[in-house]
């Protein structure tokens, strides 16, 4: 159950992390059960959710036993009919020193049942979901897996929705969304591990990947990047995002995320490696491309043509919203005769009476516009359309008839906007965000030259990047011929024999390719 | 330092060789056979190149000193390789002081010119940093944009029936000797024999005897690439080519397609930035890599003085002409000496000892050479 | 202690971070601080040059929905004097309150005066300097340039460009008169015989447009209208070719795209004349050295399509048709041959002979190519070899006189 740390010395660490391996530092249960059950009411506060069942077996009416749980984490059904009722009922004689045992392996009838040996493991397994059965006399406990308890079911995703394709995505639950995908991939290559993260909120992580496919050194280094991480709590995988990526000081991404269990599913089947955290719908994929970003879950469920054309839409579509207003700032500051004389006419006609110079005009609009989109995410359903009402007319349309803002620059920020809607993760559109307001500021300074420099920085940063060892502008440098056609455009599936990471070369072909016979010429 | 691929060795050749060289018309002094001129000296940089792949042959692996080494001794090598170290750190400002001269023509007339060239050395500095992997797959993707740049000019002023072929007859109407004089010394010197730098990046390569055929076609496909540029610009210009100080802008500046493609200036200033920024990075992670080599010091140590001296070197030139003076005067002479005086030598003298070697007998040969 | 030396440095990084921002604002300039040339003319008055500046008003020109023509003429026209012509320009900073901008300057109208003084300044300008462009077309004028450039055009918005395309429609259609834009000119002026022919702007009738409530009526008083070839010598005017001898020069020159000519119908002398157009022509040239001398040997070969017909011929027979192309051909060879005598006439060889010879004949043409305009030129023959195709006869065939008086009997 424990992930395998690195050695002796990183004990220290370890030990605080999981539960205290040895009994020796913690106490045992007291053999009195009058005893016990208040240390585990003082332990766990008095909270006015732990209930206490006290009952007798049938076959030793002597004896005193409790059953101990947390009312809301618990399947109440589950332990009435399978822990209080089998136990209550059991006539069958029985000795002393095989209670226990009798117990966990004839009596109980969940899923999982074991014995808990000291208070720790003891008040573990209460705040996990477990019931507690304790019996006067022994300093053991059985611990009987009835976790449950309202949870959100499989809906639809939220965020990363398709026309075509599975409409359902991850819920909070770790084990429906394993559920989920071992319902798409039925192989016994299917592998999951789990570690325990997170001191106060010992959240399970699951890392998930082909056996036979996906590179078994990546898997192990993204295992023990994981074990290092030493916090209070995990709330969301963008906690594990941040501490195992490559770089921080980058504003790309190093790995996707995604909400779609057939998004997780064909990435693991093309090697890649996913994390799963309890109590989050988004999973994390590693290692990650800049190409990979810009591939979405319909790609694989439109036609080839169609996809493909999109797929070069969403990379221009990029460019155009991080470079367009420091294009535009650029070009009618600096580099006028760049433009044709009627452009040139009109949007100095445009310009005439306009208080602000032009840089200062694009930042006031991209701010203003960031501000709207952020109000659009906490906005109240109920007043939502306002804002779209608000945003329009109010500052777009006044702004420009009390001659504040230049027509053109609203167009082009507008269109930068909504470009920016087209990558499909969200991830590396924010990376765009942010570089763009960057190159404004170089485009307003220098020029033209500015933007190249801000663009070439890029490139040089681009190229040292990593993720998880795989170079982040494969496969274009450096060049693997046999996949990067797949990532400009999408090849149709009788070609795309190459799984995407073939980098690690191991099991790079995914089928044998070639024309299906039906289609080949007579 | 990783591994170099042959294709990023390749496209290094390629794009090193090329540079900025297009914008500048070679050999003006044969008039219009400036593009045999060219061809000439091409055809005398591929022996030289031979030169240097027989040099870097006799121990593939090795960086600039240590192909010093087995030639001149240890403080032989020591001596020539800071010779070296120093003459590449001087390239790479006299390319920081061209970038700064060409962008103050024709882009940012007003800004001040310690500015551009604080900013490209910045972004030079920062590659060198990131080691020679970085810069390697940087050039491989500035090439496809390289690429298409050129082929898109080429086709819109092809398109636009500004080539004249008779710009370019009568051929050789002042006689062969005129493209002798043109081409040696100058255009040998600059840009063909300037390979000599790979000298110190031969050393990462994966695969020797794949890098050697790609560093050969490079050679080749880049050569064939400045002279038909050049050729160009001659059947555009005309007489004109001559006299212009930045002539393929000039040509570019002249195309106009469909009413609205025009004044596309900006196309070549990208061109001029990616090629000077090869260069310049070229050369100074050169000087950087045998310091390191020399010294053995890391990387990041070296990088940051290297490049101050840089910045600091590039004011010396009080202006354009002095620069351009200084180009066809000292720096002629001091790269022929660097670049093709000292590998023939050193090749020389590394055929002698073979040959001498093989008289004697073992145990003499033997100590000889650990003697060497 | 080593935290403090961190923080100075950093400190130290932005502040010159913050000082290098603000060096860099030396290129910038709004669109509100340029005025767009659009045309420039230049002149030359009692030993000085006259520069001419048509600024084009964007408020006036520009389609948005907030302003509406505010009845100001879209362009505006001012004229600086200086000893060089740099310097005229850097003097309209006494009366402008914006830089002025050439990069969009459209067209150059030089004044006969000006072009007979000498135009070296004037291209040597062009060429060293980054903001002007090489792709502007150039005009002579046998008026004042000024007033060229205070000449509005009726339906077009910007007269510059207005004029430019002018050049360029009638170069394509009619192929009378080149459009020479300042590249040609140097290219020529720099060629082994140094002279250039370049177009002429003209204005006709008497009362010039230069007001928006002129133009309000349904017709002209005057228009803009080009006129004839200006021949250049090194920089300087040599002379002038009508239209006519131009349309001859431009045959010779091969630089026919499209045109209209026109002949007799043969035997018969008919007061209307029959028209054909031209689509396609290749003129072949070249030198021959005969004696002492050299001769242009011209080869046209000419397809066409007819336009109008008014003789009485039947053109369904092939030997009619042949019958009218050798007509055509002879109109050709004697405007071909009028046209070289007259730039004979002027000394100076704008027909591209020279550069034949030079070509075949380097080493000769070395040795007379000073000679060449003043003294061999003059006395060159001609030789002319043109054929001419009819392929269509358009969509008739007999003459509509000729249907006619068919249809009578």
């Amino acid at each position: 159950m424990f992930g395998i740390g690195k050695g002796a010395g990183r004990k220290d660490k370890q030990s605080q992390r999981q539960s205290p391996p040895d009994g020796g530092k913690s106490e045992p249960l007291n053999a009195n059960l009058a005893v016990s059950l208040q240390t585990l009411r003082t332990k766990l506060g008095s909270s006015g959710d732990l209930i206490i069942r006290s009952l007798r077996a049938d076959a030793v009416p002597s004896v005193e036993m409790a059953v101990v749980f947390i009312r809301a984490i618990v399947e109440e059904d589950t332990i009435h009919q399978n822990v209080i009722d089998p136990v209550m009922g059991w006539s069958a004689p029985l000795e002393q020193s095989t209670w226990l045992e009798t117990l966990c392996l004839r009596v109980i009838s969940t899923g999982t049942a074991k014995l808990v040996h000291s208070l720790d493991d003891a008040v573990n397994a209460l705040l996990d979901g477990q019931c507690l059965v304790l019996t006067d006399g022994f300093s053991q406990a059985v611990a009987a897996d009835t976790s449950g308890g309202e949870m959100r079911s499989v809906s639809e995703p939220n965020a990363q929705t398709v026309i075509r394709g599975p409409q359902y995505s991850f819920t909070e639950n770790l084990a429906t969304n394993v559920g989920l995908l071992r319902r798409i991939i039925r192989s016994a290559d299917f592998r999951m591990k789990t570690l325990i993260i997170g001191r106060k909120t010992r959240t399970t992580i699951g890392v998930v990947y082909m056996d036979q496919i996906a590179d078994p050194k990546v898997a192990a280094e993204i295992e023990r990047r994981i074990q290092e991480i030493d916090i209070d709590g995990v709330l969301e995988s963008n906690y594990i995002e941040e501490f195992i990526s490559d770089q921080t000081f980058t504003p790309f991404p190093t790995m996707m995320n995604s909400e779609r269990p057939d998004t997780v599913a064909s990435s693991l089947l093309d090697g890649q490696i996913a994390i799963l955290v309890d109590g989050t719908p988004f999973a994390l994929i590693g290692p990650a491309t800049f190409f990979h970003f810009f591939r979405s879950a319909e790609d694989n469920y439109q036609r080839y043509d169609m996809a493909s054309f999109l797929r070069l839409l969403r990379y221009v579509a990029f460019l155009a919203s991080m470079l367009l207003p420091s294009l535009f700032i650029a070009i009618t500051t600096f580099h006028q005769e760049m433009l044709p004389t009627p452009l040139l006419i009109s949007l100095a006609a445009q310009r005439e009476g306009i208080p602000f110079p032009a840089l200062v005009e694009a930042l006031l609009m991209e701010v203003t516009f960031e501000i709207l989109r952020e109000a659009g995410v906490r906005m109240p359903r109920a007043i939502g359309p306002a804002i779209s009402i608000v945003g329009a007319l109010v500052l777009g349309q006044s702004a420009v008839q009390a001659g504040l803002v230049s027509p053109a620059m609203v167009i082009v920020v507008s269109f930068t906007a909504i470009s920016n809607f087209v990558t499909p993760q969200t991830t590396m559109a924010n990376a765009s965000r942010l570089i763009r307001f960057t190159l404004m500021l170089l485009a307003g300074i220098l020029g033209i030259f500015g933007i190249m420099a801000g663009m070439l920085f890029l490139i040089i940063h681009m190229t040292g990047l990593r993720s998880f060892g795989v170079p982040y502008m494969a496969p274009f440098s450096p060049v693997f011929k046999e996949i990067w056609p797949d990532m400009v455009i999408r090849l149709p599936w009788w070609a795309r024999v190459y799984r995407l990471l073939a980098v690690s070369k191991v099991n790079p072909h995914r089928q044998r390719g070639g024309r299906p016979s039906h289609q080949k010429r007579r | 330092m990783s591994r170099i691929g042959t294709y990023q060795l390749f496209v290094m050749v390629v794009m090193f060789h090329i540079g900025s060289t297009p914008l500048f018309q070679l050999g003006s002094k044969a008039k219009q056979d400036s593009w045999l001129a060219v061809l000439l000296g091409a055809a005398g940089g591929l022996l030289i190149m031979a030169v240097f792949i027989k040099l870097q042959q006799r121990k593939s692996d090795a960086g600039l000193i240590a192909l010093l080494q087995l030639t001149a001794g240890r403080w032989g090598a020591a001596v020539i390789g800071l010779l070296y170290a120093v003459y590449f750190a001087y390239q790479s400002m006299r390319n920081v002081r061209d970038f700064g001269e060409l962008t103050s023509l024709s882009l940012l007339e007003n800004n001040p010119k310690w500015f551009i060239m604080a900013v490209i050395l910045l972004i030079a500095g920062y590659t060198v940093m990131n080691g020679n992997e970085s810069f390697f797959r940087t050039t491989q993707l500035l090439f496809l944009i390289m690429l298409g740049s050129y082929l898109l000019l080429t086709v819109l002023i092809g398109c636009n029936g500004l080539l004249q072929l008779r710009m370019v007859r009568p051929v050789m109407e002042q006689g062969p000797m005129s493209i002798v004089h043109a081409a040696f010394p100058d255009i040998f010197s600059f840009p063909f024999t300037q390979g000599v730098i790979f000298l110190v990046f031969w050393q990462y390569a994966e695969n020797w005897k794949q890098a050697r055929r790609a560093s050969y076609w490079g050679y080749i496909a880049s050569a064939l690439f400045i002279v038909f540029m050049n050729a160009m610009s001659v059947m555009v210009l005309g007489p004109l080519a001559s006299t212009s100080s930045m002539p393929f802008l000039e040509v570019v500046q002249l195309v106009q397609v469909a009413e609205f493609i025009e004044r596309l200036d900006v196309v070549v200033t990208v061109l001029l930035f990616i090629g000077l920024y090869v260069k310049m990075t070229a050369f100074y992670l050169a000087a950087t890599i045998v310091l390191r080599e020399l010294f053995r010091i890391p990387v990041r140590w070296i990088a940051a003085p290297v490049g101050a001296l840089i910045y600091a070197a590039a004011f010396i030139e009080r202006n354009n002409t002095v620069h351009l003076a200084v180009g066809l005067g000292i720096s002629l002479r001091l790269s022929l000496v660097m670049q093709v005086v000292i590998p023939i030598l050193l090749l020389l003298l590394a055929l002698m000892r073979l040959h001498g070697a093989k008289k004697p007998t073992g145990a003499q040969a033997a100590a000889e050479r650990s003697g060497v | 202690m080593r935290n403090g030396w961190k923080r100075t440095v950093c400190s130290v990084m932005l502040l010159s971070l913050l000082c290098i921002a603000a060096a860099g604002c030396g290129s910038r300039t709004e669109l509100n601080e340029l005025s767009i040339v659009s045309a420039s003319g230049i002149d030359w008055e009692d030993g000085k040059w006259v520069v001419s500046y048509q600024l084009v008003l964007p408020k006036a020109i520009a389609n948005n929905t907030s302003g509406s023509s505010s009845g100001a003429a879209p362009v505006n026209v001012f004229s600086t004097t200086g000893d060089t012509i740099r310097g005229a320009i850097s003097k309209a900073s006494f009366e402008m309150s914006r830089r002025l901008y050439f990069s969009q300057n459209q067209i150059v109208v030089i004044s006969d005066q000006a072009a007979k003084h000498g135009l070296t300044s004037l291209f040597d300008a062009y060429l060293r300097n980054p903001d002007s462009r090489e792709t502007v077309s150039v005009f002579l004028t046998k008026r004042s340039a000024r007033e060229i450039l205070e000449h509005l055009i009726p339906l077009e918005e910007n007269p510059g460009a207005a004029i430019e395309r002018m050049s360029i429609n009638e170069e394509k259609n009619g192929s009378t008169l080149p459009h020479m834009s300042m590249y040609n000119v140097l290219l020529e002026l720099l060629g082994p015989t140094k002279a250039a022919g370049i177009a002429s702007i003209e204005i006709s009738g008497n009362d010039p447009l230069d007001s928006v409530e002129k133009m309000s009526k349904t017709f002209s008083s005057s228009k803009i209208r080009l006129g004839q070839l200006g021949v250049l010598q090194e920089d300087k005017l040599a002379g002038w070719l009508g239209r006519t001898d131009s349309y001859g020069v431009m045959w010779i020159r091969d630089q026919i795209r499209s045109s209209t000519i026109w002949f007799s119908c043969g035997s018969e002398q008919l007061a209307e004349q029959v028209v054909m157009r031209v689509n396609r022509t290749k003129t072949k040239l070249k030198a021959k050295k005969v004696g002492d001398n050299w001769k242009l040997h011209l080869q046209i070969r000419v397809k066409g399509t007819l336009m109008e017909y008014p003789c009485n011929s039947d053109l369904t027979k092939p030997a009619n048709v042949e019958k009218l192309e050798k007509a055509a051909a002879d109109k050709l060879a004697k405007l071909v041959t009028d046209s070289f005598k007259a730039v004979q006439g002027l000394k100076v060889d704008i027909l591209g002979f020279g550069e034949l010879v030079r070509l075949r004949y380097p080493k000769q043409w070395n040795a007379m190519s000073s000679r060449w305009n003043e003294q061999i030129f003059p006395k060159t023959l001609i030789e002319t070899d043109i054929r001419v195709t009819i392929e269509r006869t358009g969509m008739s065939t007999d003459s509509f006189s000729k249907m006619q008086s068919k249809a009578g009997t």
